[in-house]
C-alpha cells in the first residue's frame, strides 16, 4: 500500500531507503544457511543510517522489523535440519510442513521486499500491514 | 494511545495468521511420509519378534520366580504409576554374570542377573530399570539401531541368527548418544519419584559402578553402554528434590532377600 509520508523525499533518500530493502534481500539470500547473518546485516545497515533522514530511518526500520520477525522462524527450521543431519532427528511430516511453511513466508516477504525497494526508489511510501504501523510507532520523525 | 492499540491488534491478527499456516502445514501428510513412520513401527515389531524368539534359543532365560518376581513387580509399579502400557512390555531375565541390562526394539527389557547381584536394595534396581524403561518410552532403540546398522538393513531381517546376533550386540555393548542418556536419566528420575521409589539409589548405583570400572573386567557392560557414570550420577542428584523423603519400599522384603537367595 503506499501512503502519503509527512514529507516528499529527495533523490538521494529515496535511493538509501530503497537500498535498505535490497539489503536485506541480500542478507536473507546470503543468510539462508546461517539464519543469524539476516539480522546483523540489516542491523548493521540500520545502524549505519541511524542518523539519516527520516525517510530512511523509517524505512530502514520497517526493513529491519520484517526481518527479525523471519529470523526466529528462520533459525529454527536451521537448527531443526541440523538435527536431522548430525543428531537423532529423523525427517517427518512436521518437518517438510515447517520447511513449506517457513518457505512461504520467507518468499512472501521477497516480493513484499522486491516491491517495496522499487516502490520506495520511486519516492513512494511503502507501509506493510502491522510492520508499518510499528514502525510508525518506534520511528520518530 | 491508538496507534498502540493498532499495532497489538494487527501483530495478533498476523501471529494467528502464521501459526495457522504453520498449524494447517504442519498436520499435512507430505508424500506418504506417514507411510514411512507406520513401516518403521512395524519393522520394529518384527525386530521385536524375531529377537524374543532368538533370546530364547541362545540365552539361559531364567524361570526361576525367586528372580524374575522383584523385576516383574518393579517394572509394574513403575509403568503403571507413569501412566506407561504396561502390558505392551516384555522383559527378560538371563543368567549371565555381567552387570547388565538394555531395552530391545518391540518394547523389550534384557536384565542380566549380574545386575540383579549388583543392586543393593530395590531402587538401585528399578533406577536401571527405570532408565532403560524411558530408552524404550523415548524411542530411543529403534533411532540407536537404524544408526549403527541402518534401517534397510532392518526392514529386510529376516531369521537369520548371525544378524540377529549383531542386533543383539550392538544394544547390549554400545553407548546411545549422550543426550538421549541424559534424557533417559531425568525420565527415570522422574519415573521413581512417581512411583514411590528412590531415586538417590540411582545415583548411588551410577556412583559405584563408575568406581568399578577399572577393577573388575565383568562389570563393563553397563558401563561401556553407559559411559560418564559419575557425571551422570551428579546430574542425577541434581535433579533429585532435595526435600524428597526417603520412601518405604514397594516389595516386601522377602521378596528382595528370596531373589538374593536364588541368585
Ligand atoms: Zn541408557
Amino acid at each position: 500500500m503506499a501512503h502519503t509520508f509527512p514529507y516528499s523525499p529527495g533523490e538521494h533518500e529515496t535511493e538509501k531507503a530503497s537500498n535498505s530493502y535490497l539489503m536485506s534481500l541480500v542478507a536473507v539470500i546470503a543468510g539462508l544457511p546461517l539464519p543469524i547473518i539476516n539480522l546483523l546485516a540489516t542491523l548493521f545497515f540500520f545502524l549505519a543510517n541511524r542518523k539519516g533522514t527520516y525517510f530512511v530511518r523509517w524505512h530502514c526500520t520497517q526493513a529491519l522489523l520484517s526481518q527479525a520477525s523471519l529470523l526466529f522462524i528462520n533459525s529454527f527450521g536451521f537448527w531443526w535440519t541440523i538435527d536431522i543431519i548430525f543428531g537423532d532427528e529423523v525427517i517427518s511430516n512436521r518437518y517438510v510442513g515447517y520447511l513449506i511453511a517457513a518457505g512461504i513466508l520467507n518468499l512472501t516477504e521477497l516480493i513484499a521486499t522486491i516491491h517495496a525497494a522499487i516502490q520506495t526508489r520511486k519516492g513512494r511510501h511503502i507501509k506493510w500491514w502491522f510492520y508499518g504501523t510499528l514502525t510508525d510507532l518506534v520511528c520518530r520523525p | 494511545m491508538k496507534q498502540t492499540y493498532t499495532v497489538l491488534l494487527q501483530g495478533l491478527l498476523l501471529l494467528i495468521a502464521v501459526l495457522l499456516l504453520f498449524v494447517l502445514l504442519m498436520g499435512t501428510d507430505w508424500a506418504g511420509l506417514t507411510n514411512a513412520e507406520e513401516r518403521s513401527e512395524q519393522t520394529a515389531q518384527r525386530v521385536g519378534e524375531l529377537m524374543y524368539d532368538f533370546i530364547n534359543e541362545t540365552e539361559e532365560v531364567a524361570t526361576d520366580t525367586a528372580l524374575t518376581n522383584p523385576v516383574h513387580q518393579l517394572i509394574q509399579k513403575l509403568c503403571r504409576d507413569n501412566g506407561i502400557d504396561y502390558s505392551s512390555v516384555t522383559f527378560h531375565v538371563l543368567l549371565n554374570d555381567e552387570v547388565n541390562a538394555f531395552a530391545l526394539p518391540g518394547r523389550q527389557l534384557v536384565v542380566y542377573t549380574g545386575l540383579l547381584d549388583e543392586c543393593r536394595n530395590e531402587s538401585e534396581l528399578a533406577g536401571v530399570l527405570a532408565h532403560e524403561l524411558a530408552h524404550i518410552e523415548q524411542d530411543h532403540v529403534m533411532k540407536k539401531l537404524a544408526k549403527e546398522l541402518g534401517f534397510s538393513m532392518l526392514s529386510t531381517l529376516t531369521n537369520d541368527g548371525e544378524t540377529l546376533g549383531l542386533v543383539f550386540e550392538t544394544l547390549g555393548s554400545s553407548a546411545y548418544d549422550r543426550e538421549l542418556e541424559i534424557a533417559a536419566d531425568m525420565a527415570a528420575v522422574e519415573y521413581l519419584e512417581v512411583a514411590g521409589l528412590n531415586p538417590r539409589a540411582f545415583a548411588d548405583i551410577l556412583y559405584r559402578i563408575d568406581g568399578m570400572q577399572d577393577s573388575s573386567p565383568e562389570f563393563l557392560d553397563w558401563i561401556s553402554t553407559h559411559p560418564d557414570a559419575q557425571s551422570r550420577a551428579e546430574a542425577v542428584m541434581d535433579a533429585v528434590d532435595s526435600e524428597l523423603p526417603i520412601p518405604e519400599p514397594v516389595l516386601p522384603s522377602a521378596m528382595w532377600d528370596d531373589m538374593k537367595a536364588a541368585l
